[in-house]
């Protein structure tokens, strides 16, 4: 079956169309070739894939592209550039917080989010928050020191919205959250 | 020239490929897709071991969206020569007459999708006759044991596996491949003159590596039958060699390209995917893209399983008299790297220490099981954890401070190993002292727990050692061009694959070092066989030593085409002139300078020109006696660490938690500091995985474990409370400005660490790995 | 994946009519953190996916004086989060923070965890242990079901091809009911656990009014005894008690052997855990 689908990617609007059974994942890299975000277990264990839809990580290996219909996603490609990164892709750099970096994409995004949800957290609560965010290379604890430097840089509660939840946002229960 | 300073070499600097990696935009394989390309996927076996009676495809192929469907039989029918194997010619693409393991692809496909292609895996028939297999090392070895691989053809590639030509003593009817013998001294007269003897027997499961990039490759034919291949490989130069013998092809019509890894760990040497992905690329006559999934990675290659027996001597003083070691290799059902696995560890596999009588004899056998290659460390890890846990139990029993015990035994500057050549450069005693320092070592003799201090009563903890050494592959061959542009910029042309270890940044660091360049003003060319030289592996932590002299010689050849042109403007002789952050001057007057953009100009009249530096290192191994593996030289450069680590063992339910992870690398001399602490971090936390997690499960042969669901890798939760990676500097003479191979040593002796304090906290030794809670309870509590 | 067709029903009364309509070709879809797992690994091959996950209203969290009703399509990440669950469930929102993990719970229902019927499920022991139940909607109309009837064996639910749970009544816990939920994980702490414990203890006075004690992971469906809970009722908090409570728990246990331990282990550890989810719910109901 084929889904007629608007989907909004780093602000961007793509009207396309989706076979049922096409996730996310699939559809971003292979239709949208934004290869930022990629596959690794295929079972949401990994979160290689980790994407963004209206401002909460879920793994886009295992999210049906028809779902995401209506709503905003965002990649790594959408949260900073080269001379315009996010404070986490500064932290990142500057803690050398990556090896392969096949990872990183994920670690960045939930980190992005963890931040917004949380200023300030713990160590233990970076830990908790990334822990099914999966770094073979086992680069955790530049990681955790990058996420925490980042902590600082990020603006704080009173600052308006990131960019996290740019598009629609749902006040049901899919939109709690970041 | 020498510089005043090393500028670039020693800085944390940040890595050249950052901004790259943190913004996604890195290529890797699977991100590669040449117009009309098609996707290939495997079907496999579901048996372990069997003849192929019948694989019909017929239904397949009438398939819409099919090109191209093969089966092993199809294979005999071309032009190539199917078989492939680094050490052995034991493997075809697609197996041919028999399979050898669940999981042995028999037939594949290619399609215009993956849909496609998988419903058509799911239309072929297949027909197997079931055969008896074998999945134990030890049952392998009996003379009534299936054979799984028939005949022996080495495969006559590498040079330092000259010895699978001849030597040991294993049967041609065995499903022993390989044998790794060496003697030293007399060790049945070592043990008799011994105060006391101990024998243990040690062993390790099959374990996946797990990089979290799957394995891809892509093969596309030119019409004038020219093979284009981007792949996930660590051995670029090798897959080109392979791929035109197969294909019969003067190397210069295969070009094999690759660009970012997502990890290798071992897993990516050798041949892979590459040949499959030029079969079907070649019938379908269209591009071929193949890529696992995950759950294909655990039948792709796995780190070896080992069963080690251990029988050494000791003096009352405390001093190794002898030591035998027998030991097998389970190298799954192809050999792949498994015989260089056994030879490379077989040097070492007495331990880092000085020991007059040594009898080693190390046995490559293959089961039904996927095959085993190489893991970050070509096998260390797995006699380390024989050695190592045993020296422990020795300490212990005789009451001998683990430490001081190892630190009586290590190898010194100077010493004459087991294989015979002298050890030069190895900071083994510096390392063990560091790490013991690291957890504030305190030997106590009573073995009594130790509660620790918040009084709950079933925490207790304790405090282990270990400590290794490896050789680095010799002989070995590493090439690289530099290139000086126009403006002075420069490219450094190097066959190493980037896969996470910082290669990049530290060839880069070289050249911009020796150039006296801006770091950013010299970049890397990724692989290219067409364009980069030769290089033997990324593997072995051989890189910064060989590609880093490689890279080292060809940008002072650049150089010292320069120069000349330097010294006449600034009026110098060339001797006298030195660089650094992109100027050149003279040391005698250092008020006038140029960029190298200037002297390039200079030299070709305007903006034009390159200049071209080319280097190439090799090492050299001594001739070996291949009856006792006696040489005078076989490794260029030894390296070593050694970890402590302090652990806190639930007494109710067997889980043990790191506290204090302290692992220390001699790394001669830091090229990158920051990225040296990082490797080695990295080697101890992905080090506790098959320490305390990692385990391939089998069922009569079936893998039961081949996802991240029963198959889990340390996470965030793993880490351990406190990590210390710690550098050593020892500095090699032939390294570049000292500097030696980093990659594996920090994971060497991670799990006998662990298990000696586990041994500590609750006085229980686990000799087998995983070191899972249930092992620990049963040892301090049997049911 | 093979392919299916995915349909996107409005509302809950269509989701059932289309349920009806393709009976056992169809399968429901909540957030799929773990049908597509199946749909992968082509365990599961439906015609149809029914989304129930973005039907309007059915992921409200919802209470009034007497119970907290969660919209079958409420996210665990939404409930998690909660406010209202965080003051009158908090051990439900202590558990929810290591459920899977955050990308899993952001788009895992309620209504999925809970059909899925998996054993290794961290919410069934605390849901059972505060008497939560379903509401089911079908051919039959609505039913209701306690989660003791709901969970029949291993992957097995007593809901019907052509029902579907609609919304999770948890009863507002009595005044004074503290506890905890504890999960032992043998492998990596990032996994499902080998053995998890929801203990729930009210005390009146120096005594033990009431005690619950229910385990997940250790047998085909969530393990609550409720003869060794009797045996605090009533009595203070004493330590051999306590064991032989945690005694019958792990002989009662009946556990599929894997890479995290044996039968006999899990059974060990069940009686460790019991026991230290007793004591931990004992100091929070200030028994201890």
């Amino acid at each position: 079956m084929k889904h007629d689908v608007t989907l909004t990617v780093n602000g961007r609007v793509h009207r396309m169309v989706v076979e049922s059974h096409r996730t996310l994942l699939e559809v971003l890299r292979g239709e949208l070739k934004l290869f930022g975000a990629r596959e690794s277990c295929g079972m949401s264990l990994c979160g290689a894939c980790t994407t963004l839809v209206d401002g909460l990580p879920v793994s886009s290996c295992s999210y049906l592209a028809a779902r995401a219909n209506g709503r905003s996603i965002i990649t790594i490609e959408g949260l900073g550039r080269p001379g315009a990164l996010h404070p986490v892709q500064e932290a990142f750099l500057a803690h050398g917080a990556f090896q392969c970096s096949y990872c990183t994409p994920g670690m960045v995004l939930t980190a992005a989010c963890l931040l917004e949800e949380n200023p300030a957290p713990s160590v233990d609560e970076i830990k908790e928050y990334m822990a099914g965010n999966l770094c073979r290379c086992a680069s955790y604890g530049e990681i955790v020191e990058a996420v925490q430097a980042a902590a600082g840089q990020m603006p704080g509660a009173s600052a308006p919205r990131g960019p996290l939840r740019a598009g629609a946002v749902q006040e049901d229960g899919h939109g709690d959250g970041c | 020239m020498s510089n005043p300073r090393p500028a670039v070499i020693g800085a944390d600097v940040p890595r050249v490929e950052g901004i790259d990696k943190v913004t996604g935009h890195v290529t890797f394989v699977d991100n590669i897709e040449p117009p009309g390309m098609l996707h290939g996927m495997i079907r496999r076996s579901q048996v372990p071991h069997g003849r192929i009676r019948r694989i019909d495809t017929s239904r397949a192929r009438q398939l819409s969206g099919v090109y191209a469907v093969l089966t092993g039989e199809d294979l005999l029918r071309m032009d190539i020569d199917p078989y492939i194997g680094p050490a052995f010619k034991d493997q075809a693409p697609l197996a041919i007459g028999k399979v050898r393991y669940a999981g042995d692809p028999v037939a594949a496909v290619a399609a215009v999708d993956r849909d496609t292609a998988e419903e058509a895996l799911d239309l072929i028939d297949v027909e197997v006759e079931e055969l008896p297999a074998v999945f134990d090392v030890q049952d392998a070895l009996r003379p009534d044991a299936p054979l799984v691989c028939e005949r022996l053809v080495p495969a006559g590639t590498f040079a330092d596996l000259i010895e699978l030509l001849g030597g040991g003593d294993v049967p041609a009817t065995s499903n022993a491949c390989f044998q790794y013998k060496l003697r030293r001294g007399d060790v049945a007269e070592g043990l008799r003159r011994s105060d006391r003897v101990f024998e243990h027997t040690f062993s390790n499961p099959p374990t996946q590596h797990s990089d979290l990039e799957y394995h891809c490759s892509i093969a596309q034919w030119e019409a004038s039958n020219r093979l284009q291949v981007w792949t996930a490989t660590q051995s670029p130069s090798y897959v080109r060699i392979m791929l035109a013998n197969m294909f019969r092809l003067p190397e210069s019509r295969v070009r094999v390209r690759v660009p970012y890894l997502g990890g290798g760990f071992g897993s990516k040497l050798y041949m892979k995917l590459e040949p499959l992905a030029a079969l079907l690329a070649l019938v379908a006559g269209r591009p071929v893209k193949i890529r696992l999934t995950r759950n294909e990675e655990f039948f792709t290659i796995t780190k070896h399983g080992l069963v080690a027996k251990l029988t050494t001597g000791v003096t009352r003083d405390g001093r190794l008299l002898a030591r035998d070691c027998q030991i097998m290799w389970d190298t799954g059902a192809y050999a792949d790297i498994g015989p260089r696995v056994t030879h490379k560890s077989g040097y070492t596999s007495a331990g880092p220490y000085q020991i007059p009588n040594v009898r080693i004899d190390s046995f490559s056998v293959y089961t039904n099981k996927p095959p085993a290659g190489a893991f970050r460390g070509f096998g260390i890890m797995q006699v380390c954890w024989a050695y190592e846990s045993q020296m422990d139990i020795i300490a212990r029993e005789m009451g001998w401070d683990p430490v001081e015990f190892r630190l009586k035994n290590v190898l010194r500057e100077g010493d004459v190993q087991a294989t015979g050549t002298v050890v030069h450069s190895l900071g083994l005693d510096q390392c063990v002292r560091a790490v013991a320092d690291a957890v504030a070592w305190d030997y106590r003799e009573a073995s009594a727990p130790h509660p620790t201090g918040d009084g709950a009563r079933h925490l207790v903890r304790g405090k282990g050692v270990a400590c290794s050494m490896k050789a680095v592959i010799t002989p070995s061959v590493s090439a690289a061009t530099v290139l000086v542009h126009s403006d002075g910029s420069a490219s450094v042309l190097s066959s190493s694959v980037e896969m996470g270890q910082g290669s990049d940044t530290a060839l880069c660091q070289i050249v911009a070092e020796e150039l006296g360049a801006r770091l950013q003003d010299v970049a890397i060319v990724h692989p290219d066989t067409d364009v980069t030289p030769y290089d033997l592996i990324t593997a072995g932590s051989r890189t910064t030593f060989h590609m880093g002299n490689a890279v080292r010689m060809a940008a002072i050849d650049a150089r010292s085409q320069l120069w000349p042109t330097a010294a006449e403007l600034l009026d110098a002789a060339p001797d006298d002139l030195t660089a650094q952050d992109g100027r050149v001057w003279a040391r005698t007057a250092s008020d006038r300078s140029l960029t190298h953009g200037q002297i390039m100009m200079a030299r070709f009249g305007g903006r034009a020109g390159t200049i071209e530096g080319h280097g190439l290192f090799e090492t050299h191994h001594g001739s070996t006696d291949l009856d006792t593996g006696q040489s005078d030289r076989v490794t260029a450069h030894w390296m070593c660490g050694a970890t402590a680590a302090e652990v806190e063992v639930d007494t109710d339910t067997g889980q043990v938690r790191i506290v204090n992870l302290a692992t220390a690398v001699d790394v001669g001399n830091a090229i990158n500091p920051f990225a040296c602490r990082q490797q080695i971090g990295g080697a101890s936390v992905q080090g506790t995985g098959p320490a305390l997690l990692e385990e391939m499960l089998f069922e009569a042969g079936q893998l039961t474990n081949p996802s991240f669901v029963d198959y889990k890798i340390p996470s965030f939760l793993d880490l351990p409370d406190r990590l210390q990676p710690l550098t050593v500097e020892d500095p090699h003479p032939d390294g570049p400005y000292g500097a030696k191979g980093i990659g594996e040593a920090g994971i060497f002796a991670i799990a006998p660490a662990i298990a000696n304090a586990v041994a500590d906290a609750v006085g229980a030794r686990i000799p087998s790995l995983p070191i899972t809670p249930e092992k620990v309870l049963r040892a301090i509590a049997p049911p | 994946m093979r392919p299916f067709d995915l349909l996107q029903p409005a509302t809950v009364d269509e989701a059932v009519a289309l349920l009806a309509q393709h009976g056992e070709d169809a399968r429901l879809l909540g957030g799929g953190a773990m049908l597509t797992i199946l749909l992968r690994q082509r365990l599961v091959a439906p015609r149809y996916l029914i989304n129930v996950a973005d039907i309007p209203g059915l992921n409200a969290i919802s209470s009034d004086h007497n119970t907290l009703r969660l919209g079958a399509a409420s996210t665990l990440r939404a409930i998690e989060r909660s406010d209202t669950i965080r003051a009158r469930c908090p051990v439900l929102a202590e558990a929810l923070r290591s459920v899977g993990n955050i990308r899993v719970r952001n788009v895992a229902t309620i209504g999925g965890h809970l059909a899925h019927a998996d054993v290794h499920l961290d919410l069934p022991p605390v849901l059972c242990a505060l008497g939560a139940s379903v509401v089911v909607l079908g051919r039959h109309g609505d039913r209701h079901f306690s989660l003791d009837e709901l969970f029949v064996g291993y992957y097995e639910t007593c809901l019907a091809p052509t029902e579907m749970i609609a919304a999770v009544d948890v009863p507002t816990p009595p005044p004074g009911l503290q506890g905890v939920y504890l999960k032992y994980c043998s492998l990596s702490p990032n996994d499902w656990p080998t053995v998890g414990v929801a203990a729930f203890l009210r005390a009146d006075g120096e005594r033990i009014a009431e005690a619950r004690i229910v385990v997940g992971s250790v047998s085909p469906r969530p393990l609550r005894l409720t003869e060794a809970e009797d045996l605090l009722r009533g009595e203070r908090l004493n330590s051999g008690a306590v064991a032989e409570v945690a005694r019958r728990y792990g002989r009662a246990a009946d556990p599929l052997p894997d890479i995290r331990g044996s039968e006999d282990y899990k059974r060990r550890v069940t009686e460790v855990y019991v026991r230290r989810a007793v004591e931990a719910a004992a100091t929070r109901a200030g028994l201890a």
